[in-house]
């Protein structure tokens, strides 16, 4: 009975341990920089989508929103502002399942970056986000 | 602290920023040892207010790439400046002010009559004191600051000695058969050239530290041209480079980090003079 408690604790153990493992790496983490490298690596990303398109990103800062009157869609994004207050930056993201966070909440938002169109217009956003 | 670092130097636009970052402090301490000997100190800061109001110009006129025009516009600045001598109506301190703060009043004037973007005053702090325009630079930016630093270096290299001669005495120079008036046009387009080149690291604002403070620093204790142009570009570069990476690891603004190294660099050298007993 004990054996196989043991290998039970042993079995789920290593599950929890592989799954950690298998836990997404971002390919361009912005989280862990000051604010004035957060703002410059945010504003290299959105200056030139192409080269990141498909990349795991993870961002910190405050959550905005906006509201299209004419699609009727909500949209949210993470905003970064620089070191010296003077300027801000901010990228979409749509997230895979949850609720998404109040205006003016600081938050940590990992997802796949991308282009997409709306309309003519072409945008960038972090899909299928999750929040850290 | 070593990780840190690591991390951040992995992002390509750490390492574009620290690569033009060099060549611009190498060429602003080449032309600086030859403006401060010249009496132009200043002229640095009212080259890069031109530029500034001939960027505010190219906003509103519409201009996809500025760059071009921008460069026109300071290099007939600096040759007006740079060619106004004794017998001018304007001397050249009064000159450079008149210049320095109509485009600065001008410039300013346009971005607010016809704005191109929504935020006026985050544009003017970044392009006035440099706080991370160094490190938003696009491939283009790149590639242009590493060819007009490259052209620029080999140019006062080949043209040293000519130069050499104008900045010390240029009556003399012109009667041993020296094109004076030639070497004065090159030097006023090199200078406007490294100026338009050195706001992206310092911004308008600071970018008198980055041609002053290394010649003046290396003036305290060495004699010769050549050894002041040396250690001038040694100590330029050091500087630059401390500032850079100080400001990448503190998320201090890139322009005043390297401005305030310059200067501490400058109190050193100032103390080694006075035990050396030089001046």
């Amino acid at each position: 009975m004990m054996k196989k408690f043991m290998c039970a604790v042993i079995i789920v153990m290593m599950f929890a341990v592989t799954s950690a493992c298998a836990k997404i790496k971002p390919d361009v983490d912005l989280s862990k920089m000051n604010g004035v490298m957060a703002y410059s690596g945010l504003f290299n990303v959105m200056c030139n989508p192409p080269a990141y398109e498909g990349k795991i990103i993870k961002v910190k800062g405050f959550c905005d929103s906006t509201h299209d009157d004419d699609t009727g869609k909500d949209y949210y994004a993470v905003v970064l502002i620089d070191g010296s207050m003077c300027c801000m930056i901010g990228v979409d993201f749509v997230l895979k399942s949850g609720k998404y966070p109040k205006v003016g909440d600081m938050i940590t938002v990992m997802g796949k970056f991308e282009q997409y169109k709306d309309g003519e217009d072409t945008f960038c956003r972090l899909s299928d986000a999750e929040l850290m | 602290m070593a990780e840190k670092l690591s991390m951040y130097l992995a992002f390509p636009f750490v390492q574009n920023t620290l690569i033009v970052g060099v060549l611009i402090a190498l060429c602003s301490s080449l032309l600086g040892v030859v403006l401060v000997l010249r009496r132009f100190s200043f002229i640095g800061d009212g080259l890069s207010h031109v530029a500034f109001g001939a960027m505010a110009a190219a906003a509103v006129i519409g201009f996809s790439d500025d760059m071009p025009f921008i460069l026109a516009v300071t290099i007939i600045c600096a040759v007006i400046l740079l060619k106004s001598g004794r017998n001018s109506a304007v001397k050249g301190d009064a000159a450079v002010a008149m210049l320095s703060v109509s485009s600065l009043a001008v410039g300013y004037l346009l971005m607010n009559v016809f704005p191109s973007s929504s935020n006026i005053s985050g544009d003017v702090c970044t392009t006035l004191f440099g706080s991370t325009s160094i490190l938003t630079l696009s491939e283009n930016d790149v590639r242009l600051c590493v060819i007009l630093s490259a052209v620029t270096v080999i140019l006062f290299v080949y043209f040293y000695n000519r130069i050499f001669a104008v900045t010390f005495d240029e009556e003399f120079s012109t009667a041993c058969g020296t094109n004076a008036k030639l070497c004065n046009v090159f030097t006023a387009v090199i200078t406007a050239v490294v100026i338009v080149l050195s706001m992206k690291l310092a911004g308008a604002l600071l970018i008198s530290a980055l041609v002053v403070f290394p010649a003046l620093s290396a003036m305290r204790v060495f004699r010769s041209f050549m050894a002041v142009t040396i250690s001038s570009a040694i100590i330029s570069v050091s500087c630059a480079l401390a500032g850079m990476l100080v400001s990448i690891l503190a998320g201090t603004p890139v322009g005043s980090t390297i401005a305030a190294a310059d200067m501490i660099m400058f109190a050193v050298f100032f103390v080694m003079g006075k035990i050396l007993g030089r001046r």
